[in-house]
């Protein structure tokens, strides 16, 4: 039995105990790194994608969404400048937050342009759209930019010698945590209810899919029983990631898992960037000491 | 300055209940009644968010067939010009990688159940990009549908039968006269 005040003191020290900001700095880099790789391979498309004569109609894009969706769209004019300058304030802000120069203000700026850029044309996006928008909110509200920043030399270290500001409550980074658990977990979830994944042969419809299909995996692998094996281990995978990753000693091993699994769906299927978007947010769960401990040795 | 620091704290505590409550509830079961009861009324706000992401991908099953669009637009001279996607199977590596939000997009007009409104846009950026505007007497748009030949029948010889599909047929909006 647990009293309420354990409950609360449990609570208290899991969100609010202050922990070394190293892991979520290491992902504001990671996870910055990502989106400007997103947001690049956009530009040669920017008219079809976001233009107010694009694949999906600015008058009628403005009568459907009206105000339901955030997006700066909706309050510029549809021109292709407007395009432009949003793509470009969502660049700026972007490299801001990946060199953690005015980290808060930066995240919230590329969180509200990624929101416009997603909004505006959600039919392109997929999952790892989603995952983004969602790690960009609670982003706002961790410290991330007190380690490995610009923000960190120009004026938490002056101000602070005894370097306090490394030391944070982690809240907004268990939010993320937590909502990287809860994708497994649906997802896992949701797969069960089919039949191809119960009877082991998702991997092979998945494989045959022209439009998501990258690369042919070799035939024999398409073979009962390896098309059961890996489609039953990655259900278990995304259990085991779900559930698993919370426990310390399976932490680190867990986390090599979630690589080779979202290596192996890159390499299979032509989802755009949701694996690395993942990968980046699983950095979420490597303890601090060793991510300080990787930077110093690097540099 | 404590009470500002109460305050601070008791704010975070209930955005973290808010945020926990709508991360475990949203992309839950339709008939589950707390989803029924309260996701509608939080819906608002989250939505305007961004935040209503569902984990659903590629369930309950992958997609057992492939299928694509195909627009065939009736000119008012009596011809008529096809417009198909490039397919996948076709694309190298560096034009799977640079066309696959295009194709995604293509898959989502060629479902069964595709929005109206995702169909006539379509429609509205082909006509435009193919300067077919004012040309443009109908446009007929078909869903092509092909199975994947089931796991137990991958060794049968043939490919599986190609179906087409009139979904949805465009008129374009009469031009007044001057």
């Amino acid at each position: 039995m647990i009293s309420l005040e354990q409950l609360w003191q449990s609570w208290n020290s899991f969100f609010f105990l202050p922990v070394p900001v190293y892991t979520v700095a290491l992902f504001r880099i990671v996870f910055g790194l990502v989106l400007l790789f997103d947001v690049l391979y956009n530009l040669p498309n920017l008219k079809e994608f976001l233009g107010p004569e694009g694949l999906i109609n600015y008058t009628r894009y403005k009568t459907r969404a009206g105000k339901r969706a955030f997006s700066l769209f909706l309050y510029m004019p549809p021109t292709m400048r407007s395009v432009y300058l949003i793509t470009g304030l969502h660049i700026t802000s972007l490299i801001f937050m990946i060199a953690g120069l005015f980290t808060p203000l930066s995240v919230i700026i590329t969180y509200l342009t990624l929101c416009s850029i997603v909004n505006r044309n959600p039919t392109i996006c997929n999952g790892g759209d989603n995952v983004s928008r969602i790690m960009c909110f609670y982003l706002i509200f961790a410290s991330s930019g007190h380690a490995y920043s610009l923000d960190e030399f120009l004026f938490y270290a002056p101000a602070m010698p005894g370097k306090e500001y490394l030391l944070q409550a982690p809240w907004a980074m268990r939010l993320m945590q937590i909502q990287l658990s809860v994708i497994y977990l649906n997802t896992m979830y949701w797969k069960l209810k089919g039949v191809t994944y119960r009877n082991g042969t998702a991997l092979y419809y998945i494989t045959e899919n022209n439009n998501y299909r990258r690369f042919s995996v070799p035939e024999i692998v398409l073979r009962r029983p390896f098309v059961q094996l890996l489609t039953w281990g990655a259900l278990l995978a995304e259990f085991a990631l779900g559930i698993g990753i919370w426990i310390r000693e399976f932490r680190n091993p867990l986390i090599i898992v979630g690589f080779g699994l979202h290596l192996t769906i890159e390499y299979i299927l032509n989802v755009h960037l949701f694996s690395w978007y993942m990968m980046a947010v699983l950095l979420l769960f490597v303890d601090p000491q060793m991510v300080m401990n990787c930077i110093d040795s690097i540099f | 300055m404590d009470i500002i620091a109460e305050l601070t704290r008791i704010m975070t505590n209930i955005f973290i209940l808010v945020m926990l409550f709508w991360m475990v509830f949203w992309d839950s079961e339709l008939n589950n009644p707390v989803k029924k009861y309260w996701m509608p009324k939080m819906k608002p706000v989250f939505l305007w968010l961004g935040l209503t992401a569902e984990w659903k991908m590629f369930s309950p099953d992958p997609f057992l067939y492939n299928s694509w669009p195909i627009l065939k637009i009736f000119l008012q001279d009596g011809g008529f010009f096809l417009w198909e996607p490039t397919q996948g199977t076709q694309l190298n590596f560096i034009q799977k990688i640079r066309y696959k939000k295009s194709h995604k997009f293509y898959h989502e007009v060629g479902k069964a159940n595709a929005s109206f409104y995702t169909k006539v846009d379509f429609i509205t950026y082909i006509l435009h990009k193919h300067g077919l505007n004012d040309q443009c007497a109908k446009v007929e748009v078909y869903r092509v549908h092909q199975n994947i030949r089931p796991f137990d029948k991958q060794s049968d010889a043939g490919t599986p039968r190609i179906c087409k599909q009139l979904v949805y047929t465009y008129n374009p909006p009469k031009q007044s006269v001057l």
